[in-house]
C-alpha cells in the first residue's frame, strides 16, 4: 500500500477524533457523554460484592464453554447467509470522495482493497475492547489485553472472509461464467460444511422424542463427530482464542487461528488477482461484440434502452400530506429488497410445518423459537437494519425542510414508516406460527382464549413497540447526529459493530424506560379482568399496546420541535 | 409577497447574514449577488426555512417564515443549486409525491405538460441514478414548479444545465415573473442577471452593499454609470483588485 494511503488513513482518523472532542463542546453531545459513561459505570466498573464459590469454580469457565459451543453455530450462519444471499454489499463499498480521487489515481485495487482493510482495524480493535468490557464479569481469569487480540483475530479474519465473499460475489455478477468458474471451488468448500452440519443435526432428530433437552444435547454432540467436525473446524478455530479459558488454553488455540487468518490473507488477495484476470477477460469479449456490432450497423453502437416497468404504490394527490413521506418510505422498502427479508421468517415457518408433519415436539419447539425469535430479532434489529426513516433522510435536510410539514408530522410518518412494516412482518410470523401450531395434537390442552387474545392485541402491541423503538433511532439521528451513521445503509459490516452495540445498548435501556407505564397500564388490566381471559390478555395487551402509542405520539412532537430548530451544518 | 426585515444569522461568533431588508413584489424579479461567501446561500435558506434566523423577519405572502412556517412553504418554492433527490424515487413519482404534498389536485394534467417543457418526459420512469446532472437539476425544477408558486427563490439554477435547457429556464423564469410570481435569482451569471431581474441586491460580507433597480445603484453611485454590471459589481464588491491581478498575470 502506497504511503498515501496511509496518510489518509492516519490523518482522517486525527481529524475524525479532533471533531468528536470539539463536539462535545455542545451541552447535548457533552451530557449525553456524562450519562453514558455513568451508564457504563454502573453497569460494568462499580464495585460489587461477588458470591464467594467454596469449589473456588472460575464464575467464567460456564459461559465461556456455553459461547464457544453455540458462536460456532452462529458463524456458520452468518457466513452461510453471506454466501446463500450473495455477500454483503458495504464490504465493497468505499466512499464517494474515495471513489472520485482514489478510483482514478495510480493505485491497484489491491492497494484499494489493503487501504479498505488497513481503515477497518482500529474499529474493530475498538469493538473487540468493548467486547470484553461488557462481558469483562463474565470471560475468567485471562488477562483483557489477551483477550482482546483474541477477540480480534476473531473479527479480522470474519472481516476478511466477508470481503473475500462479497469479491467472489462480485466477480461471479459481474463476469457472469467466466467469473463463475473461478468461484467454484469456494461455493464446493461452502456446500461441504453446510451439507455435513445439515446432516449431523438431521441425524440427531430422533433424539428429540426422547425430550427437547435431549435433542439439543444429541444434536451438538453430533457436531462433534466428522464429517460436522471437520466441516465445523475452521470455525471452532476462528473463535477459540476469543473464548479461551485460560493463558495456555490462548497460546494453544491463537497459533491456528492466525494461519487461519494468513489463508484468509492469501484467498483475498487470490480472489482479487482472480477478479482482474477476469475482468480483462470480459473486457476483450466486451471489444470483440462491439466491433461485431459495428460491423452489422455501419458502424453505429445501438445502445438498447435499460429501463423497465418498475412497480409502484399508487398515492392520490390530495390528502393528508404527510402521508406522501410515508408513501415514499414505502417504495424505498419495496426496491430494497427488505420485504422479501421480513418475509422469510414466515416463509420458514410454512416449510417447517409442511416439512415435520410427522413430528409434532420438534415442530412445536421450532415454531415458538421462530415466532419469538423473529419477534424480539425484528424488534431489536428491524430498526437497524430498515433505515427508511429520517436517518436517511436527513441527508435530505434542506429538502426536507422546505416541505409544508410540520416537523411533528415528519417525525410521525418517518416513525410510521419503518415502525408499520415490521410489525405487519411480526404479525405475519406470529400468527402463522400459531397456526402450525394449532396443528399439533398437544394443542387441545391449550387455553384458547390466551392465544386468541394474544391475536386481537398483537397489532396495537406490536405497532406501540415497533414504533417506539424507530422513535429511539430516530431521535438519536435528530438529537446526535454526529455519533449517528446517516444514509441508508448505515455503520456496516464487523469494524462498525461497536458501534451498532452501543446504539443497541442505548436502545435498550431506553425501550425499558420507555415500556414502564405500559407494563404497568397492561398488568393493571389484566388484574382487574383476570376472569375472562379472553378478555383480559387482549385488553390488557392492547391497553399496553394503546399507551406505547401514545408516549410515541407524544415523542413525536417533542421530536417535531427538534426537527424544526435542527440545520444542516449541524448533520454535516 | 417575500418581505424580509433585518435578517441576521450568526453561527457562534460569526455573522453570516448581518441585518439585510429587502422585499419582493409579484411580478418582480430580484437578483441576489455577491462574491462567494458573501451570505447568498445563507439569505436563501433563511427564506426558505431550511435555516432559522438568527434575528430579524422573513414574510412569505404574508406568513412569517418562523411562526407560520407551513402557510409560508405553500406559497413557496426553492429550487437550490445542488439538487436534493430521493434515490428510490423515479422522475414521475418524485412530481407526485410533491404533488400530495402541496395539494395539487389536478397533478395528472399537469405532471406530462412540465416534464415535456423540461424534456423529461421519456425519462419519467428513471431513478435519479440513472439521470445526468443537468436532467437531475432539470427534476428539482420541475418538483419546485408543479404547484404554482407565488414566491420563487432559485440559487444557480442553470448549474448543469445545457444550452437549451438554459434559455429554455430563462424563459419559464421570465413567464413566471410575468404571471405574478415573485422571484429571487441568485447567480454569479451577471449576463443572466442582467437579462431577467428587475432590482439588485449586492451582498458583501453578509452585508448589503447596494440594492434596488440598476437605475438606483447607479443614482446612489454615481462613480459607476458608463459601466458594465460586471464592472458595477466588482467595483462594489471590492474584488475589481483582485480581478485586475488577475487579468495582469502573464
Amino acid at each position: 500500500m502506497t504511503g498515501a494511503l496511509w496518510y489518509l488513513v492516519a490523518t482522517t482518523t486525527r481529524n475524525q477524533w479532533r471533531a468528536r472532542i470539539a463536539r462535545l463542546r455542545s451541552p447535548r453531545y457533552a451530557i449525553a457523554l456524562l450519562l453514558g459513561l455513568a451508564y457504563f459505570w454502573f453497569f460494568y466498573f462499580r464495585p460489587q460484592r461477588t458470591a464467594h464459590d467454596p469449589l473456588g469454580a472460575d464464575p467464567g469457565t460456564g459461559f465461556l464453554s456455553a459461547v464457544g459451543t453455540a458462536a460456532p453455530l452462529l458463524i456458520v450462519l452468518y457466513t452461510a447467509w453471506t454466501w446463500i444471499f450473495g455477500g454483503d454489499r458495504t464490504a465493497l463499498a468505499f466512499t464517494e470522495a474515495e471513489v472520485s480521487l482514489l478510483f482514478p489515481a495510480p493505485l491497484t485495487r489491491r492497494a484499494l482493497i489493503g487501504y479498505k482493510l488497513l481503515k477497518a482495524q482500529l474499529p474493530m480493535l475498538f469493538t473487540a475492547a468493548l467486547w470484553v468490557v461488557l462481558m469483562r464479569r463474565n470471560l475468567g481469569s485471562l488477562s483483557p489485553a489477551l483477550r482482546v487480540l483474541g477477540i480480534y483475530v476473531m473479527f479480522t479474519t470474519l472481516n476478511l472472509h466477508r470481503l473475500g465473499a462479497a469479491l467472489v460475489h462480485a466477480n461471479t455478477v459481474a463476469h457472469g461464467a467466466r467469473g463463475g468458474r473461478r468461484t467454484v471451488l469456494a461455493l464446493v468448500v461452502f456446500a461441504f460444511v453446510l451439507g455435513s452440519i445439515a446432516w449431523a443435526l438431521w441425524s440427531a432428530r430422533g433424539a428429540f422424542h426422547a425430550g427437547v433437552g435431549n435433542g439439543l444435547r444429541a444434536a451438538l454432540a453430533a457436531l462433534h463427530v466428522p464429517p460436522a467436525s471437520v466441516a465445523m473446524y475452521p470455525f471452532t478455530a476462528c473463535l477459540a482464542p476469543a473464548f479461551a479459558a485460560t493463558a495456555s488454553a490462548w497460546w494453544q488455540a491463537m497459533g491456528p487461528a492466525v494461519v487461519l487468518l494468513a489463508l484468509h490473507v492469501w484467498w483475498v488477495l487470490r480472489t482479487d488477482a482472480a477478479f482482474e484476470e477476469s475482468a480483462v477477460e470480459a473486457s476483450a469479449a466486451l471489444a470483440r461484440h462491439l466491433a461485431a456490432l459495428r460491423g452489422r450497423q455501419g458502424g453505429v453502437v445501438q445502445i438498447a434502452p435499460s429501463k423497465g416497468v418498475r412497480r409502484t404504490l399508487p398515492l392520490a394527490p390530495v390528502g393528508a400530506p404527510a402521508v406522501a413521506i410515508v408513501w415514499k418510505n414505502l417504495l424505498w422498502l419495496m426496491r430494497s429488497g427488505a420485504v422479501r427479508g421480513m418475509l422469510i421468517p414466515a416463509v420458514l415457518a410454512v416449510v417447517l410445518a409442511v416439512m415435520l408433519n410427522g413430528e409434532p415436539e420438534i415442530l412445536a419447539v421450532l415454531l415458538i423459537a421462530l415466532g419469538v425469535g423473529t419477534t424480539t430479532m425484528l424488534l431489536l434489529f428491524g430498526p437497524i437494519t430498515l433505515r427508511n426513516d429520517l436517518r436517511s433522510d436527513l441527508l435530505h435536510l434542506p429538502l426536507l425542510k422546505t416541505l409544508p410539514l410540520h416537523g411533528r408530522q415528519v417525525v410521525l410518518a418517518q416513525v410510521t414508516s419503518g415502525a408499520f412494516p415490521v410489525a405487519a412482518a411480526q404479525y405475519l410470523t406470529a400468527v402463522v406460527s400459531l397456526v402450525g401450531l394449532y396443528g399439533l395434537p398437544m394443542a387441545a390442552k391449550w387455553n384458547g382464549g390466551v392465544v386468541i387474545g394474544g391475536i386481537v392485541a398483537a397489532p396495537v402491541l406490536l405497532l406501540g413497540l415497533n414504533g417506539t423503538t424507530f422513535l429511539i433511532h430516530n431521535a438519536m439521528a435528530l438529537l446526535f447526529p454526529g455519533w449517528v451513521k446517516l444514509g441508508e445503509h448505515g455503520a456496516g459490516g464487523i469494524e462498525a459493530m461497536g458501534q451498532s452495540m452501543m446504539t443497541l445498548l442505548v436502545v435498550v435501556f431506553c425501550l425499558a424506560l420507555a415500556l414502564l407505564l405500559p407494563a404497568v397500564t397492561g398488568a393493571a388490566l389484566f388484574f382487574a379482568l383476570r376472569l375472562h381471559l379472553l378478555v383480559a390478555v387482549a385488553m390488557a395487551g392492547a391497553g399496553a399496546g394503546v399507551v406505547l402509542l401514545a408516549q410515541c405520539y407524544t415523542l413525536s412532537a417533542l421530536l417535531g420541535g427538534a426537527f424544526e430548530r435542527v440545520e444542516p451544518q449541524q448533520v454535516g | 409577497m417575500i418581505d424580509v426585515r433585518s435578517l441576521t444569522k450568526q453561527y457562534g461568533t460569526f455573522t453570516a447574514v448581518d441585518g439585510i431588508s429587502f422585499d419582493v413584489q409579484p411580478g418582480e424579479v430580484l437578483g441576489l449577488v455577491g462574491p462567494n461567501g458573501a451570505g447568498k446561500t445563507t439569505t436563501l435558506r433563511a427564506l426558505a426555512g431550511i435555516i432559522a434566523p438568527s434575528a430579524g423577519t422573513v414574510q412569505i405572502a404574508g406568513h412569517d417564515i418562523r411562526t407560520d412556517g407551513v402557510a409560508a412553504k405553500r406559497a413557496l418554492a426553492f429550487i437550490p443549486d445542488e439538487p436534493h433527490l430521493f434515490d428510490h424515487l423515479t422522475v414521475e413519482e418524485h412530481l407526485r409525491f410533491i404533488a400530495r404534498l402541496y395539494g395539487v389536485a389536478d397533478a395528472e394534467a399537469r405532471v406530462a405538460p412540465l416534464l415535456d417543457e423540461l424534456e423529461l418526459l421519456d425519462r419519467r420512469r428513471s431513478l435519479p441514478t440513472e439521470l445526468s446532472r443537468g436532467m437531475k437539476q432539470k427534476l428539482a425544477i420541475a418538483c419546485g414548479l408543479l404547484h404554482d408558486p407565488r414566491a420563487l427563490v432559485l440559487d444557480e439554477p442553470l448549474t448543469g444545465l445545457d444550452p437549451a435547457g438554459m434559455r429554455r429556464m430563462r424563459a419559464t423564469i421570465a413567464a413566471r415573473a410575468r404571471g405574478g410570481v415573485a422571484v429571487i435569482l441568485s447567480s454569479h451569471l451577471l449576463t443572466l442577471v442582467e437579462e431577467l431581474c428587475t432590482k439588485l441586491f449586492i451582498i458583501r460580507h453578509g452585508r448589503c452593499v447596494a440594492y434596488g433597480t440598476i437605475a438606483e445603484i447607479i443614482a446612489a453611485h454615481p462613480e459607476q454609470a458608463g459601466r458594465s454590471l460586471e464592472e458595477v459589481f466588482l467595483s462594489l464588491t471590492g474584488e475589481s483588485e483582485t480581478a485586475r491581478g488577475v487579468d495582469a498575470t502573464p
